[in-house]
Order: C-alpha cells, then structure tokens, then sequence
C-alpha cells in the first residue's frame, strides 16, 4: 500500500485539488483564431493566385469574417487574464522560450495585415458599408478613401504576409499547448499540427458557407475533404502517440476512452465534427449542393470548436501530483456534513 | 550562482503543520490559498505500516518550467541563484505557469489576480534568515542553505544521508530535498 493524504489543507482556488485555470474563454480563442488563421490563408492565396472572379467571398468578403472572429476570440482571451490592465505586459518583453510570448506578438502582426485585406475588399465585397464610410462627416473624402486606396495596393503584398501569419496564428495555438511538459496530455508535438490543420479546415468551411459562385464552394469543399483527411490522421497519431507513451500519457488519454470526455470526443468531434461532414464532402466530389455543403460546414465549425474545448478540459485533468490520493474532497466533505459530532464519536 | 536548497527530514517531522502556520503569518497569505503543505505518506501492509510526513512547497526547481513558459518575464530567478519568485507588478495573470508547474505549487491571489507561490522568504533570506517554516520548525526538522557551499549544513545533510526529491524525472530538477 501506498497513500498519500493531506494533513494541512491544500485547496487553492482552481489548482487544486483540479486544475480548471482555462475554460471556454480559451478554447473559444483557440477555435476563433485557429479560423481567422485559415480564412487568411485561403484569402491570401486566392489573393496572391488571383482567382477574384472564381473566388469572390475569398477575396473580398471573408477577411472582414476573420478579422470580426479574431476580435471577439481576442476578446474572450483578454477576459480571461486575472489582470487584465497588465495586457500591455506582453508588448514589454518577447519572451524566446514562452510560446505564449511569441502568440501575443504574431497576433499583433496578423492584425494590420487581415485590416488591410478587410479593407481592401471592402468596396466589393461589401459596397454599402463602404458607402457609408465614404460618407462619413469630415474624415469620408479625405481620410477613408486614400486608405481604402492604399490597402487596395497593398492587398498583394498583405496577401502573402497573411498566408504566413495565417500557418503561424494556427499552429502556435498547439505549440502553446504542447509545451506544457507538467500536463500529460498536452504534451505532444502532435498538437502544433493538429491545431494547424484544423483551422484551415474550419477556415475552408467559413469559405463554403459564405461562397460567391458555385466553383467557389465546390473548391473549397474538395479542399475541406482533403483537411478533414488529414486531421482525422493526425488524430490517430495522437492517440497512437498517447497510448504508447508513459504511464501518465495513457492516463490522461483514458479521458477520451471510457472517461468522462468520451461521449464529447467520439460522438461529437469525431463523428459529428469529422466524420459526417467527411462523408458528406466525399458524396459532393463531382457536384457540390448548397444546402448540403453548407451543412457539412457548420458541423465542422462545430467540430472545431469541440476539438478545442476538448483538448484544453483533458489537459487539465491529469498532473504529475496524484491528487486522488492527496486531496481526497469526499472524506472532507463526509467530516464535514455527516451531521455527527466529531467529539462525541468515541 | 547561488543554490538555495531545502532539507526536510522526514524522520523528525512529526506533521504538525508549524510551518504551513508560520508561512501564513509571515507572508500574509489569504484565507483559503496556501504556499505550503503537509502530506502524510503510509506505506506497507498492516500491520507493519510506516508513516512519513512530507513538508511540501514550491521546489524551486533549477530548470523551472513556469520562468520559462511566462511570457511577460514576470516569473523570474532572484537575483542569479535558483529562487523562482513572481514579480506582481509584471503578471497579468494569464496561468500559464500555473500549466507549467508539475507540482501545482502556484496559485491566484485573491483578490488582486497576480500569481503567487512559496519565495523561500526572499526578504528573510536576503538578511540571512532562514525562511519562516524553517525558522519555525518545533522538532527541527527543516534545514536550509547553499548547496554550492561544501561547509554549509544541507550540504553535509544531503552528503551524509539518503535523500529524495519530488519526480525529479520532470527534468525541472527540484530543490527540495526529504531525508529518509
């Protein structure tokens, strides 16, 4: 036998005896910007291929998507920080060896590039709005219009910018995670490309829900069944990776295999998030039809999301302290509400 | 660089959580968190079991994991030795050192949201105290110093008798040392 109980109380506020430090706010970050990621991917490549005319959403609609998703994600992280007046705190240092550093400064350079491919989609995409703007009293005329004027000739260049960014917004995502040697699973290079993959993916639907022409969503579509592909592959490994590993890797995979997030896991992200629309993509190969392709869009969005939300929950169970035996809050609570008086019981 | 350690014999304690006490009024920490803890390991079979009590704490690792991760700076090594302490004015409270540390030794301060941890009592140390569990520790159990230094007690401690830190297989290389 072996057992290692508290004799002091050791309950820090969401560390222990469960560590529940990042909630929704970051899984909805990590979704929204792994998306906006590849939406300036895929606009910086019609961009730079010049498929205006095949892909009109691409081109001019879908940066002001990503840059309205990336806000509210921004958004949702910034709530998330303890001391939120300190924010300016990142700018002051890059920090080499904290990933999370390097994050706070690739989403200052993605930023001005997705404004200036927002804007200079602007007037075609959304002529009304850039009305309104031209319109607007006293800055309109000599204001709104150089700049629109001056992100229209600097779309090419923002463009290829953006499909770099773009890889790095996704991708750091999983390298944050996978840093985190003290938390099981997290801890795996597999993350980096996972998160990569699957804002692309989720980016390709954005791109089919709001596609302009139908070349423009029968592309995308045969593009999301290839990412689906490959994600669901880089998923296997995942798991491969996890249940090969040490005692603690198959511990903290146990989660989605017969643990709580199992339902979550298999039904929702694998079978809904990856596994219908992937059908449903491959069904669409030679013709691809609205309403379907649209659907198979919002599950993988969805999917995109619970993959997030997923993966931050099952990093946070399992720890390299064993808490089950040091923390043990059913004792406590029985010490504290068997209505006995603890005096009286010898 | 200075190497502060601390050695904890387990064959002494007695689990009177003195420290964990004494951590609390030094270091004013809030109703409900805690810097320090005591753990009462049992092994065996009954009837021949054996108890040890184990004074846990930030381990001030050599190779810490949450200096590392923080991407502010702010969770830094004081003054070149291996002390981790954070500096609040820089933390913006993000966690991710929270994440990083593999003994969850790290916790929010409430209500001012910076992240705070054991210091080993730097403004003790820095005078030459020795930190307030230590300096506390009815049954003497709690040594600290410089390991650096050949003549200093931990080092003859752990130099004379066998010793053992927390899941030193986290590469973070622990400096908290328990006597057995």
């Amino acid at each position: 036998m072996h057992e290692e109980v508290l004799s002091s109380v050791m309950a820090n506020a969401r560390v222990v005896p469960q560590l529940a430090i990042w909630g929704w706010q970051i899984a909805i970050y990590l979704f929204l910007g792994g998306f906006t990621g590849g939406i300036m991917v895929f606009s910086g490549w019609a961009l730079i291929t010049g498929r205006d005319e095949q892909t009109p959403f691409a081109v001019s609609r879908a940066p002001l998507v990503g840059f309205v998703a990336l806000s509210v994600g921004m958004t949702a992280l910034f709530s998330d920080l303890e001391r939120p007046l300190h924010v300016w705190r990142f700018y002051s240092i890059l920090h080499a060896t904290s990933p999370m550093s390097w994050g706070a400064w690739i989403l200052l350079l993605v930023f001005p590039a997705i404004i200036v491919l927002t804007l200079a989609g602007l007037p075609l995409g959304f002529p009304a709005l850039t009305k309104l703007l031209l319109n607007l009293p006293l800055v309109g005329k000599p204001l709104v219009q150089p700049v629109f004027r001056l992100c229209f000739a600097l779309r090419r260049p923002a463009a290829a910018l953006s499909m770099g960014l773009g890889i790095a917004l996704c991708i750091y995502t999983g390298i944050l995670l996978s840093s985190f040697n003290s938390r099981p699973f997290w801890h795996s290079a597999l993350l980096g490309p996972l998160f990569l993959v699957s804002g692309l993916s989720t980016g390709a639907a954005m791109m089919i829900l709001g596609a302009g022409t139908a070349h423009e969503r029968h592309l995308f579509g045969r593009i999301d069944l290839g990412l689906i592909l490959a994600e669901l592959t880089l998923l296997g490994l995942l798991l491969i990776d996890m249940l090969n590993g040490n005692s603690m890797q198959q511990g903290a995979v146990a989660y989605l295999l017969g643990g709580d997030g199992t339902m979550l896991f298999w039904a929702g992200f694998v079978g809904f998030g990856l596994g219908l629309p992937l059908l449903l993509e491959a069904a669409m190969w030679r013709r691809s039809f609205m309403l379907l392709a649209s659907f198979a869009s919002v599950l993988v969005l969805v999917g995109g999301f619970l993959l997030r939300d997923i993966v931050v929950t099952a990093g946070q169970q399992t720890s390299w302290t064993q808490l089950h035996n040091q923390f043990n809050s059913d004792l406590l609570s029985n010490l504290r509400n068997d209505g006995e008086d603890p005096n009286s019981r010898f | 660089m200075a190497h502060y350690v601390m050695v904890i014999d387990t064959k002494t304690c007695i689990g009177c959580t003195d420290c964990v006490d004494a951590c609390r009024m030094e270091n004013n920490v809030p109703e409900g968190l805690c810097f320090d803890w005591v753990v009462e390991v049992t092994t065996g079979r009954y009837p021949e079991l054996k108890t040890e009590f184990r004074s846990e704490r930030c381990n001030h690792c050599s190779r810490a994991t949450c200096v590392t991760a923080c991407p502010t700076g702010a969770s830094q090594y004081w003054n070149d030795s291996n002390i981790v302490v954070v500096d609040a004015s820089r933390c913006t409270g993000c966690k991710a050192c929270i994440a990083a540390c593999p003994y969850d030794a790290r916790l929010i301060m409430q209500p001012e949201g910076y992240i705070g941890k054991c210091t080993f009592c730097v403004h003790r140390v820095q005078y030459g105290l020795d930190p307030a569990c230590v300096a506390v520790c009815p049954a003497k159990a709690m040594h600290f110093g410089r390991l650096d230094d050949p003549a200093s007690e931990v080092f003859q401690l752990l130099e004379s008798r066998e010793s053992y830190s927390l899941n030193p297989e986290t590469g973070n290389e622990p400096n908290v040392f328990y006597l057995r």
